[in-house]
C-alpha cells in the first residue's frame, strides 16, 4: 500500500489534483491487455480483409455441437460452384437474415446453384433451397467470444464501448505527463481515427443464426373401408299351398350387415337367359333371416333354373361382394298338387 | 515482497511494466486499445461485401425447438427433436361405407423455447382408398376445437364434423398434399398452442374397388424457428 501510494504523483491537471500521472500497475496490466486485445483485433480485421473473410456471430444453437452458439465464426466469400456436401455454409434467407448451416447437396439452377442445407442438430434438412451465386464458407470459430462481441453490438454495449474509448482518447490526450511533445503529436493523429472507429462501430454485428427446426407426423386412423361379406349359401326348402303363390321354393339365409340387401336373379340353366330378377332384405336388422319365394308365376317353363344372389351396399349398390350364391331350383307339374317350384334340378 | 522492494527502488514502474517495451506507454496502449473499437467497426463494415440486412446485436439463444401435438393440452406427444410419430388413434374407423365421415381434434404446442413457425402436410400411409376425387378426403379446419360425430355404424350414417374455419381439403394419396396453411403459423413463446380439427370422408361415389381398404392418415408437421432469434 505505500509503495502503491509512493508512485501516486499528481498530475498537474488543473482541477484533478489527485489524477495519476502514470497509472498504477493494475492499470498499466489492463492498459497493455487492451493494446494486445486492440493490437490482435487490428490484425485480424486487416487479415480478414485481405482474404475476403467475414467475422459473424452465431446467434443459435442448431450447428452445436460443431458450431456452438455463440461462437465468432470467419465465413470467406466463396462462388456457389466450389460448394461441395459437408461443407458449413452462409447464405442469406428470403426474409434477409442469415442461415448457417452444413451442405446436403448442390444441384445446378441454371447459372447458380441451389443449395439444400440442415442444421447438425436438426433432423430433417431446411424447408426451403437456396438459390445462390455464392456462399459465405465458415473456416474457422472461436466458440464462446460472440457472447461479449454481440453484447458490445447491442445499444448498451455500443454506449459502454463509446465512454470507455472516449476515456482512452482523454488519457492519452490529457496535458502533462512524461513525455509531452512525441506522444501528444502521436496520440492527436490518433485521436481522429479512435474517433471515427467509435463512430463507425454503431454498425451492426453481422449475426447468423443456425435455425432449429423440428419434424413429427401425427398419424391419424386407420380409415378402414367396409368390405362386403357374401351370405351364406341359402337354404332351399318346398313349401306347399302358399296364399297366392301356391307350391314354391323358399330360400333363406341370415341377414349379413344391417346395411344390406340382396340382389337376385333367376336364370334358365340350359341357356342362362335372365327370366326375373329383384332385390330382398332391405333394412332387415343383422342376422334376421332373409327370405326369397319363387313360385310358378315366375318362373313360366318347366325347366332347371338358377337362382343367383348377391350381397350389397343398399345404399350405394355399386358396392358388392364379390362372390355370389347360386342355388339350384326347377319348375316341375307334379301329381295331386299341380304346378310347382322345386328346390334343386330335375 | 515487490512492494517492499519496490518501496526501496527510485523507479519501481519500469520494473513491473511488463509490457512497457512492446506497446510503450499508457498514452499509446490507450490508444491501441481502440483497436478493439476498429475491429467491431470493420465487422461491421465487411458486411457491404454483399447487400444483406444485418441484425443488430441480436440475442444469442442456445434454446430448443420442440414442435409437440397431442389429444389435449398437457397430453403432448412428438417431444424432443424429430421426426417422430404420434400414432394417435385419432380418426381411427372401421366398416365405412361410401359417404360416411369422421372428425377429430389435436393440439399443436411449441413446448421449447425458441419462437417457431409450423405448416403442415396431409397424405395417406396406403394408397388403398386412394381413387382420385372419388376416393378418402381430408379436411384440416384451423381453430377446430370441437369435433361432433353422430350416426351409426349399422345406419351407414356416420357423420363428423368440425367447427373452426376449414383451410385445406385433399383426396389423399400416398404422396404429400399442398401445404395445409397459406402462411405458416406463428407459435411465438413456449406454451402457445393451436387446435387443430380433422375430418376425414369417403366419397359417396367410392368405387367398389376400395371395398376392405384401410389406411392412416398422417400429418407430416415440420417446424422451424422464427426468423429474428
Amino acid at each position: 500500500m505505500s509503495a502503491h501510494r509512493h508512485r501516486r504523483t499528481t498530475s498537474g491537471w488543473p482541477g484533478w489534483p489527485g489524477w495519476p500521472a502514470w497509472p498504477g500497475r493494475l492499470g498499466r496490466l489492463l492498459l497493455g491487455a487492451g493494446a494486445l486485445l486492440g493490437v490482435v483485433s487490428a490484425v485480424t480485421v486487416v487479415g480478414c480483409l485481405l482474404v475476403g473473410i467475414r467475422p459473424m456471430v452465431v446467434v443459435s444453437g442448431s450447428m452445436g455441437p460443431a458450431v456452438p452458439a455463440g461462437s465468432l465464426a470467419f465465413a470467406q466469400e466463396t462462388p456457389a460452384g466450389a460448394v461441395r456436401a459437408g461443407d458449413v455454409v452462409t447464405v442469406l434467407r428470403a426474409d434477409g437474415s442469415r442461415v448457417m448451416h452444413r451442405v446436403v447437396s448442390v444441384r445446378p439452377a441454371g447459372d447458380r446453384v441451389a443449395l439444400t442445407l440442415k442444421g447438425d442438430a436438426n433432423a430433417t434438412p431446411d424447408p426451403e433451397s437456396y438459390v445462390v451465386d455464392s456462399v459465405g464458407t465458415v473456416r474457422a470459430h472461436v466458440p464462446g467470444i460472440g457472447h461479449p462481441v454481440a453484447w458490445l453490438s447491442s445499444p448498451w454495449g455500443l454506449l459502454a464501448l463509446g465512454a470507455v474509448g472516449a476515456g482512452l482518447v482523454v488519457f492519452a490526450l490529457r496535458p502533462g505527463g512524461r513525455s509531452g511533445g512525441r506522444d501528444t503529436g502521436g496520440a492527436g493523429g490518433g485521436v481522429a481515427g479512435g474517433l471515427a472507429a467509435t463512430v463507425v462501430a454503431v454498425a451492426a454485428v453481422t449475426t447468423t443464426g443456425a435455425w432449429f427446426t423440428d419434424a413429427g407426423a401425427v398419424t391419424a386412423g386407420p380409415v378402414q373401408a367396409h368390405l362386403v361379406v357374401s351370405q351364406a349359401q341359402p337354404t332351399c326348402t318346398n313349401v306347399d299351398g302358399v296364399l297366392v303363390l301356391g307350391n314354391i321354393a323358399r330360400l333363406t339365409w341370415a341377414q349379413v350387415d344391417a346395411r344390406y340387401q340382396y340382389a337376385w336373379e333367376v336364370r334358365r340353366s340350359d341357356t342362362n337367359a335372365l327370366v326375373t330378377s329383384g332385390t330382398v332384405g332391405t333394412g332387415l336388422a343383422q342376422g334376421a333371416t332373409v327370405t326369397l319365394d319363387l313360385g310358378t308365376g315366375l318362373l313360366g317353363i318347366d325347366t332347371n333354373y338358377d337362382v343367383v344372389v348377391r350381397a350389397r351396399l343398399a345404399g350405394t349398390t355399386t358396392w358388392a361382394a364379390a362372390t355370389a350364391t347360386t342355388t339350384p331350383v326347377r319348375r316341375a307339374s307334379i301329381l295331386i298338387i299341380g304346378a310347382a317350384v322345386r328346390c334343386g334340378h330335375a | 515482497m515487490a512492494r517492499f522492494r519496490g518501496a526501496r527502488r527510485p523507479a519501481p514502474r519500469r520494473r513491473a511494466d511488463v509490457g512497457g517495451r512492446w506497446f510503450g506507454d499508457g498514452r499509446t496502449r490507450a490508444l491501441l486499445c481502440l483497436g478493439v473499437v476498429a475491429g467491431l467497426a470493420v465487422t461491421s463494415t465487411s458486411a457491404y461485401w454483399t447487400d444483406e440486412a444485418t441484425i443488430a446485436g441480436g440475442a444469442i439463444t442456445t434454446g430448443t425447438l420442440d414442435l409437440t401435438a397431442g389429444p389435449t393440452t398437457g397430453a403432448e406427444q412428438l417431444t424432443g427433436t424429430g421426426p417422430n410419430t404420434w400414432a394417435s388413434g385419432l380418426l381411427a374407423i372401421s366398416s365405412v361405407v361410401p359417404g360416411e365421415s369422421t372428425a377429430a381434434t389435436f393440439v399443436v404446442r411449441n413446448s421449447g423455447t425458441a419462437p417457431l413457425r409450423f405448416n403442415a402436410t396431409v397424405r395417406a400411409s396406403t394408397a388403398a382408398l386412394t381413387s382420385g376425387s372419388n376416393g378418402l378426403q381430408v379436411q384440416v379446419y384451423d381453430n377446430g376445437t370441437t369435433a361432433i360425430n353422430t350416426g351409426t355404424q349399422a345406419g351407414a350414417d356416420r357423420t363428423g364434423s368440425c367447427n373452426g374455419t376449414l383451410v385445406h381439403t385433399s383426396y389423399v394419396t400416398t404422396t404429400a398434399s399442398t401445404d395445409v396453411f397459406a402462411v405458416d403459423v406463428a407459435l411465438a413463446s413456449t406454451g402457445t398452442t393451436r387446435n387443430l380439427c380433422l375430418r376425414a370422408w369417403l366419397s359417396t361415389a367410392a368405387p367398389t374397388t376400395l371395398q376392405g381398404g384401410s389406411t392412416s392418415v398422417v400429418i407430416d408437421l415440420r417446424a422451424a424457428q422464427v426468423s429474428a432469434p
